[in-house]
């Protein structure tokens, strides 16, 4: 193929792409989904970091509860997927401002499968602190369907209260669509019911999550471009 | 010498003790039951003007459906030695088949019961021996399971807008269909009691939704439409009832019931040729019978 003639066909190509990126096609109002993008339960799991407390120290487990928490690698991090094209949010739904525009996940969430409420002091509650985190990331407790920043986001207190009754707790983690990693490390410890403030006397856990990013079409497009000149060079070589 | 003997008889007592009694290994409670994870389950609680709704997370939404018994979550027990801890909350479960997929959820809720009240969920009718613990209380008993003390518990449970995935369970000998309908309403935050006018006609029209779960005998047996292991006249019944009726594979008819064995879309004489076959079959007594052959999936 003549230089010419591959110039024309990325060209082209290219042209293609833009336009699919700015001609909106006719949008569906949809809700947030576990896996991000309109990914189901089916699709995306969710992963249950074990919150435990024996009565002198907190514990973050793994799901089947086999040993302490471990970070997810490769492939078992869950993904941050923005919206397919067609689909977009309600703008008067909480959910809007948290998410439009982002990609999102919720698959991790606190699990109280393995808590025994019994033996936490009164007074007392399980605190989160996020001790560091990417840039960008940023995350919304759903409780009533509030979508509440915590965790700095918006610049608000890096601490939060898991909820009351330790329920399950699945917060949104949203980030703006890029091809990239992200984690957050956390400190779960009792605290004061009120204030958060870490009562001394007892033991607390440190554990980490990561999520990939699912690159937006038009980066995919790009990437696959760089992919197929890469390899043409490379058989012309 | 005879010290001897009574040392090496000790010995050789507590060394096939050891072998014997395999060591038990605490776990703890999966979403599917047993050790078994899987997706949750969530049907959304959430008011739409004075209507309670229970429905999916789509939107617009979906009401709730009844799930085919094929396609409904499964109660499973622990296989030893996996055990549950006694010193922690969730021994209740000791002995049973369990599972806590469905989780009442509020990601569409907007609209909040009026001060001093709160969403309710009355269980209205469930299958015999079915039991229900409330994890966010400490796996404590709720929807009529008797507490410690043998007495039953209240029929209503407040729903505090939470995730929350109340644990259900049978005594793990437990064989077939479960199932629970509830009524979803707003009702006073203290008593329970419902929110209603001065003609007594509710403030908010309540939601009903109707749960099901397989505790599926571990052979499958043609005929064995309720899947309690047994081809008898409770598989009959459920025959009769849709007798002639004609269905496909779609909610909500689901094969009339599964009485469709044949899936030829009408329950007939095929069907009834199907049971009559295995009659009195029963695979938990003697599982060797060539119709009895083991279910695939872990139970």
């Amino acid at each position: 193929m003549s230089k010419r003639r591959l110039a024309t066909v990325y060209g082209l190509v290219l042209f293609v792409l833009v336009l699919v990126s700015v001609i909106p096609a006719q949008a569906a109002y949809v809700t947030p989904k576990i896996g991000g993008a309109q990914r189901t339960h089916e699709v995306a799991p969710m992963i249950m970091p074990l919150i435990t407390f024996d009565g002198d120290s907190v514990s973050v487990l793994k799901e089947d509860g086999s040993g302490p928490w471990e970070t997810l690698t490769g492939n078992d991090r869950p993904a941050m997927w923005p919206l397919e094209d067609g689909n977009e949010f309600d703008s008067a739904k909480t959910w809007y401002n948290a998410l439009n525009g982002k990609a999102y996940n919720f698959q991790y969430g606190w699990s109280n499968a393995a808590f025994d409420q019994g033996s936490l002091p009164s007074d007392c509650n399980i605190w989160i602190e996020v001790l560091s985190q990417s840039d960008g990331l940023n995350t919304y407790d759903r409780t009533l369907n509030s979508y509440n920043p915590i965790f700095g986001t918006n610049g608000l207190s890096n601490k939060w209260k898991w909820n009351d009754d330790m329920s399950m707790a699945h917060n949104a983690y949203a980030v703006t669509p890029a091809y990239a990693q992200w984690y957050a490390t956390y400190w779960i410890y009792v605290g004061d019911s009120a204030t958060g403030m870490p009562l001394p006397n007892y033991g607390s856990d440190i554990v980490t999550f990561t999520w990939t990013s699912v690159p937006e079409p038009a980066t995919m497009g790009l990437l696959g471009m760089g992919s197929i000149y890469l390899l043409h060079k490379r058989r012309k070589d | 010498m005879k010290f001897k003997s009574m040392f090496v008889t000790l010995v050789v007592v507590f060394c096939v003790f050891i072998i014997a009694v395999p060591a038990l290994a605490y776990v703890y409670p999966t979403i599917c039951g047993g050790q078994v994870g899987g997706p949750m389950i969530m049907p959304e609680i959430w008011l739409d003007g004075s209507v309670v709704r229970v429905t999916d997370g789509e939107w617009p939404p979906n009401d709730w459906p009844v799930f085919a018994w094929s396609q409904s979550p499964w109660l499973r027990a622990l296989i030893p030695p996996a055990a549950f801890n006694p010193a922690e909350s969730w021994y209740v479960l000791t002995g049973k088949a369990y599972n806590f997929q469905y989780g009442w959820d509020s990601a569409l809720i907007e609209q909040f019961p009026p001060a001093g009240n709160e969403f309710w969920i009355e269980v209205l009718e469930q299958s015999p021996g079915l039991e229900t613990y409330y994890q966010g209380g400490g796996y404590t008993p709720i929807f009529g399971t008797p507490d410690e003390f043998e007495n039953p518990t209240p029929d209503i449970w407040m729903w505090n807008m939470g995730m929350q995935h109340n644990v259900y369970a049978v005594p793990q000998t437990f064989y077939g269909r479960l199932t629970a309908s509830y009524k979803v309403y707003i009702g006073n935050a203290s008593t329970g009691a419902e929110l209603k006018n001065g003609q007594g006609q509710p403030i908010y029209t309540p939601a009903y939704v109707t749960f099901h779960w397989l505790r599926p005998c571990p052979y499958i047996l043609e005929g064995d439409i309720n899947y309690d292991c047994v081809v008898d006249f409770f598989d009959f019944s459920l025959v009769a009832n849709q007798w002639l009726n004609s269905c496909n594979g779609s909610s909500p008819s689901y094969w009339c019931d599964e009485a469709d064995m044949d899936k030829l879309g009408e329950v007939d004489f095929y069907d009834l040729d199907i049971m009559i076959e295995n009659w009195l079959f029963d695979c938990l007594q003697t599982p060797d019978n060539p119709p009895c052959a083991p279910r695939p999936g872990q139970l």
